[in-house]
C-alpha cells in the first residue's frame, strides 16, 4: 500500500505545485476531454509533449510515473486484448484458428493504450502537485455555483478532507486489529471460505465501532469549537489566481483546441 | 517457557526511505515464571519487541528461541501459528478487539481458532470469566452494553481462554480509574503466581515497583538494562536521565535524603517507610 | 469573588428513569483550578459534555459567566469554554497543525488575513511552533493535546475544561500538559476545571468536587475533602499519598500536621529530623 506513488501528494516546490487548484482541477477535467477526442497520432504525439512538459515542470521523476503505472498494468492489458480480439474491421493482417486481427484493432488499441497512460500521467501530477485540502478547496471553490441550487457544497468538502485526515489513522488502526486478532489465531490470508468470512468479521466489526466512537468524539469536538455548517465561516486557506495560473490557463486551452480542431479536420 | 533473543534487529520497510531501525542488537533472556516490567519512552522498541515474542513481528538479523521454538529471519510466520498459542498477547485497550455477539462466543473464538471443541471451549470460557472475576451471568449477554472496564476484562479473558504459557500486556490499565487498575494487576499477579510468565509494559513506574520482579528498560531500540526492580530503583540518576518518573515512594524518600534522612530507596511498602522515618525522627 | 461557573439542581438521564447526573448543585469561582474526581462511569465527563451543551439537560440550570446556557446562548457560551477531550486523535481536526488551530478560527468569522499571526502566536505559547507543518500522525500524543489547548487558546476563552485529558498520555505528555495548564491559570487567570480520577492532581488544585454515581459526595478545598478517609476510599479511591504517611506517623506519636501535599510534609518532616 505504502508503494503506491497514484494519488499520492509529492511534497516539494515547482511551478506546477504553486498553480492555483481551481485550474489544475478544471486543467485536467479538460484535457481529459481532449484524450478522447480522435486526432490522429500526431495528435496524441502533441498532447504528449504537452504532458510531459507538465511533468518536467512539476519536478516528478519518471521512475515516479512508471510506478503510478504499474498498478493499473494488468487493467490495461485486460482492456487492450480485449480490444485486439474483438474489433473486426479493416484489413485481416493476421490470423491463427479463432483469432483473427485486423489492422483497424491495432490502431484502436494502441489509442487506448496510449489514453490510458496520458490519463493516469496527467491525474498523477494534479494529485502528486496539490494537497488533498487544496484539493478539497478547488472543489468546493468549482461547485459553488450549485450552491444556490441547494448543492451543500462546503458540507461536502469538510467531509472529504476529514476523511482525508482520518484515512492514515483507520489504517493503522486496521494493521492493529488485525495483528490483535492474528494474537487470538486468526489467519487472514489463509482457511476455507467459512474461515475467511469469519476473519474478515473479526475486524471488520471492530473497525466499524472504533469508527462510530471516533465520529462521535469528532463531532463532539467540532461543535465544542463552534462548528455550525450553516453558519457563516471565513476560510483560513485563500485562494490566490496568480498571472502565471492565467497563462496556463490560456496553454491548456489552446491545447485543447488544437486537438478538437485535428480531430474534426483530419 | 524461556524467552531468549539473541542479536535481534528489527528495520520497518527495510531499503526504502521510511526505513525504521526499531530494535538494535537485542539481547535478553527473560526467566520462566517471572514478572518483568518493560520500560522506556515511547518509540524505545517496546512495542516491536513484544511482537516478536509471538511471531506477529520476525527479526530481520538474529534470532529468538521461545522453547523449543526457533523464530529467524527465515522462518514463515504460518509455521510459528502454535506460537501465538503459546505466547498470549494483549495489545493496549483491547476491549477494540471484541467482536461477536455474546461474550461467551468472544471468549471461545480463540480458543476455537487453534483447534479446540466447543465443549472445551465452553469448559474454558467459565473459568477465565471467574478469573477475571465476573460471573457466568454474563456469558449470554452482549459485550458492548458492558462498562469500559468490564469489556477489558473480557477481552483478557478472552487471551486467558487459550491458556498461554507467557503473558504479554501492553499498557493493560491505560485509561482506568485507579480501582480499576489495581483489580486488574492483582489479577496479573495471580496469573503470574499459577506459573506463568508475564511480561508488562508499563508507563507506570508505582506499578513498575509494587507487582513486578525484574525490569527490561529500552531506550532507542536497545536493551539498556535488565536488573531486578530492587536495583533498577537505586540508579536513580539514570532513570532520571532518561526522563523516567520515580515511583511516588521513592521519589518521597529521595526528597527527605536531600534533607538529613539515610533512608534506603529501595523501600517499596508504606508502612515499612512510615516505621524508618518514624525511627530516625525518635533517635 | 464572581462566580463563572454555576450549576443548579442539574439532572441528566441517558435512559428514562436512569439518573446519570441527579440534581446536583455546586459553583466555580473565576480564575481558581478545579477537579472533578470520581471513578469511571461517576457521570464525570457528563457533566463537561453538558456544560459545553453538547448533551441535552433533563432539569436544572447552568449559568455560564452569567449567561444561562439554553439553545440561543449555546455559540455564546461555547465561546467562553474550551474543552480537551481524553482521545488526542479525535479531536484533531486540521490537516496539519496550521489547519488545525485554524478550525476555530474560521468557525468564529476570523479575518482571514489575521489568522497567521494568531495561529502562530498560540503556537509559541504551547512550544509547537516548529510544528507547525505537521500532519497528525507525526505528533506524540502530548503535542496532539498541546495543538488541542493553542486551538481553543486561540479563541480565548476564559475557561479551559479537561476531560480526563492526559489519561492517554505517556508520563513525559502528561507532565506536559499538566504543567502548561497550571501556566495558563496562573498567568492568564484562565479557570481550569479539570476532570480526573487523579487523587494527586486532585491535591494540588483549589477546589473539589467529588462525585459518585451522579451525586456529589463532597466539594471544598483539597485538604479538607481529600482527608476524609472513609469517605474517600468507600468511593474506590485512594487518599493522598502524603496523607497516609503524615497519618501513620502521628500513630507512632509523631506530632506532625495532617498533609495532602508531598512537598509540605517534606519540609516539615525535615524539620522535625534537624531539631533532634
Amino acid at each position: 500500500m505504502n508503494n503506491m506513488m497514484f494519488g499520492k501528494y509529492l511534497p516539494i516546490d515547482s511551478f506546477v505545485h504553486r498553480l492555483d487548484p481551481r485550474l489544475k482541477i478544471g486543467a485536467l477535467l479538460l484535457l481529459l476531454i481532449a484524450v478522447f477526442f480522435d486526432a490522429g497520432f500526431l495528435g496524441y504525439a502533441i498532447l504528449g509533449i504537452f504532458v510531459i512538459m507538465m511533468a518536467l515542470l512539476s519536478h516528478i521523476k519518471v521512475s515516479q510515473i512508471i510506478k503510478a503505472i504499474k498498478p493499473m498494468l494488468f487493467m490495461m492489458a485486460f482492456l487492450m486484448i480485449f480490444n485486439l480480439l474483438f474489433i473486426q474491421r479493416g484489413t485481416l493482417l493476421w490470423s491463427f484458428s479463432f483469432i483473427k486481427i485486423y489492422d483497424q484493432a491495432l490502431t484502436q488499441t494502441a489509442y487506448i493504450f496510449i489514453r490510458l497512460v496520458l490519463i493516469i500521467v496527467m491525474t498523477t501530477i494534479l494529485t502528486a502537485t496539490t494537497k488533498p485540502l487544496d484539493l478539497t478547496l478547488g472543489i468546493e471553490h468549482l461547485l459553488s455555483p450549485f450552491k444556490k441550487l441547494g448543492f451543500p457544497t462546503h458540507e461536502v468538502a469538510m467531509m472529504i478532507s476529514i476523511a482525508l485526515r482520518f484515512i492514515p489513522t483507520l489504517l493503522e488502526e486496521t494493521q492493529r486489529i488485525m495483528k490483535a486478532q492474528a494474537s487470538r489465531g486468526v489467519e487472514f490470508s489463509e482457511g476455507t471460505l467459512k474461515q475467511k468470512i469469519m476473519s474478515i468479521v473479526s475486524l471488520i466489526i471492530p473497525l466499524f465501532i472504533s469508527a462510530f466512537q471516533r465520529a462521535e468524539d469528532l463531532a463532539n469536538a467540532m461543535e465544542s469549537r463552534n462548528y455550525n455548517p450553516e453558519a457563516k465561516r471565513t476560510r483560513y486557506k485563500q485562494l490566490h489566481w496568480k498571472f502565471a495560473d492565467t497563462i496556463s490557463f490560456i496553454c491548456v486551452i489552446a491545447m485543447c483546441s488544437t486537438l478538437v480542431v485535428m480531430s474534426i479536420v483530419l | 517457557m524461556s524467552i531468549t533473543f539473541k542479536e535481534v534487529e528489527h528495520i520497518y520497510s527495510e531499503n526504502t526511505p521510511f526505513s525504521y531501525h526499531a530494535l538494535k542488537g537485542v539481547n535478553l533472556d527473560i526467566k520462566q515464571g517471572s514478572m518483568t516490567a518493560l520500560i522506556g519512552h515511547t518509540g524505545s522498541g517496546k512495542s516491536t519487541l513484544i511482537q516478536h515474542i509471538n511471531a506477529l513481528l520476525l527479526p530481520t538479523a538474529g534470532e529468538i528461541h521461545i522453547d523449543d521454538f526457533l523464530i529467524s529471519v527465515t522462518d514463515k510466520p504460518e509455521t510459528l501459528k502454535p506460537l501465538r498459542k503459546k505466547a498470549g498477547l494483549v495489545f493496549q485497550f483491547p476491549e477494540y478487539q471484541l467482536f461477536e455477539e455474546t461474550i461467551q462466543k468472544d471468549i471461545i473464538f480463540g480458543p476455537k481458532n487453534f483447534g479446540a471443541t466447543e465443549e472445551e471451549a465452553l469448559a474454558v470460557a467459565k473459568k477465565v470469566l471467574k478469573l477475571v472475576g465476573l460471573d457466568e451471568s454474563y456469558l449470554e449477554r452482549s459485550p458492548f452494553d458492558l462498562s469500559g472496564g468490564q469489556k477489558r476484562r473480557i477481552a483478557i479473558a478472552g487471551i486467558l481462554a487459550m491458556d498461554p504459557d507467557i503473558l504479554i500486556l501492553d499498557e493493560p490499565t491505560a485509561g482506568l480509574d485507579p480501582q480499576g487498575a489495581k483489580e486488574m494487576l492483582n489479577l496479573f499477579k495471580k496469573i503470574n503466581e499459577q506459573g506463568k510468565t508475564v511480561i508488562l509494559v508499563s508507563h507506570d513506574m508505582n506499578q513498575v515497583l509494587e507487582y513486578c520482579d525484574d525490569v527490561v528498560v529500552m531506550n532507542k531500540g536497545r536493551v539498556e538494562r535488565h536488573v531486578s526492580v530492587d536495583e533498577l530503583f537505586r540508579e536513580t540518576e539514570y532513570l532520571t536521565s532518561l526522563s523516567i518518573d520515580l515511583p511516588i515512594i521513592t521519589s518521597f524518600i529521595l526528597e527527605l535524603n536531600k534533607n538529613g534522612f539515610d533512608i534506603d530507596p529501595s523501600i517499596k511498602d508504606i508502612n515499612e517507610l512510615i516505621q524508618v522515618i518514624g525511627g530516625q525522627i525518635h533517635e | 469573588m464572581e462566580k463563572i461557573i454555576e450549576i443548579k439542581d442539574l439532572s441528566f438521564e441517558y435512559k428514562e428513569d436512569v439518573k446519570t447526573i441527579d440534581n446536583i448543585s455546586f459553583s466555580i469561582e473565576k480564575g481558581t483550578y478545579t477537579t472533578i474526581l470520581g471513578h469511571n462511569g461517576s457521570g464525570k465527563s457528563t457533566i463537561a459534555k453538558l456544560l459545553m451543551g453538547l448533551l441535552e439537560k433533563k432539569s436544572g440550570h447552568i449559568i455560564v459567566g452569567g449567561i444561562e446556557l439554553t439553545e440561543e446562548t449555546l455559540s455564546e457560551v461555547r465561546s467562553q469554554i474550551g474543552i480537551v477531550f481524553q482521545n488526542p486523535d479525535n479531536q484533531f481536526i486540521g490537516a496539519t497543525v496550521r489547519d488545525d488551530i485554524a478550525f476555530g478560527l474560521e468557525n468564529t468569522c476570523v479575518e482571514p488575513s489575521l489568522m497567521d499571526g494568531i495561529i502562530e502566536e498560540y503556537a509559541k505559547k504551547v512550544n509547537m511552533y516548529e510544528f507547525l507543518d505537521h500532519e497528525p500522525t507525526k505528533l506524540s500524543g502530548g503535542q496532539k493535546q498541546r495543538v488541542a489547548i493553542a486551538g481553543i487558546l486561540a479563541m480565548s476563552p476564559s475557561i479551559i475544561i479537561l476531560d480526563e485529558a492526559t489519561s492517554m498520555l505517556d508520563p513525559k505528555g502528561k507532565k506536559e500538559i499538566n504543567s502548561l495548564v497550571h501556566q495558563l491559570n496562573k498567568d492568564k487567570d484562565i479557570t481550569i476545571l479539570s476532570i480526573t480520577h487523579d487523587i494527586e492532581e486532585a491535591a494540588l488544585s483549589d477546589y473539589v468536587v467529588l462525585l459518585s454515581d451522579g451525586h456529589i459526595i463532597d466539594t471544598g478545598k483539597p485538604e479538607d475533602v481529600l482527608m476524609k478517609q472513609k469517605e474517600i476510599e468507600s468511593l474506590a479511591l485512594d487518599v493522598p499519598f502524603a496523607y497516609k504517611i503524615s497519618k501513620g506517623l502521628q500513630a507512632q506519636g509523631i506530632k506532625v500536621n495532617n498533609y495532602i501535599d508531598r512537598e509540605k510534609l517534606v519540609k516539615e518532616l525535615c524539620q522535625l529530623h534537624s531539631k533532634k
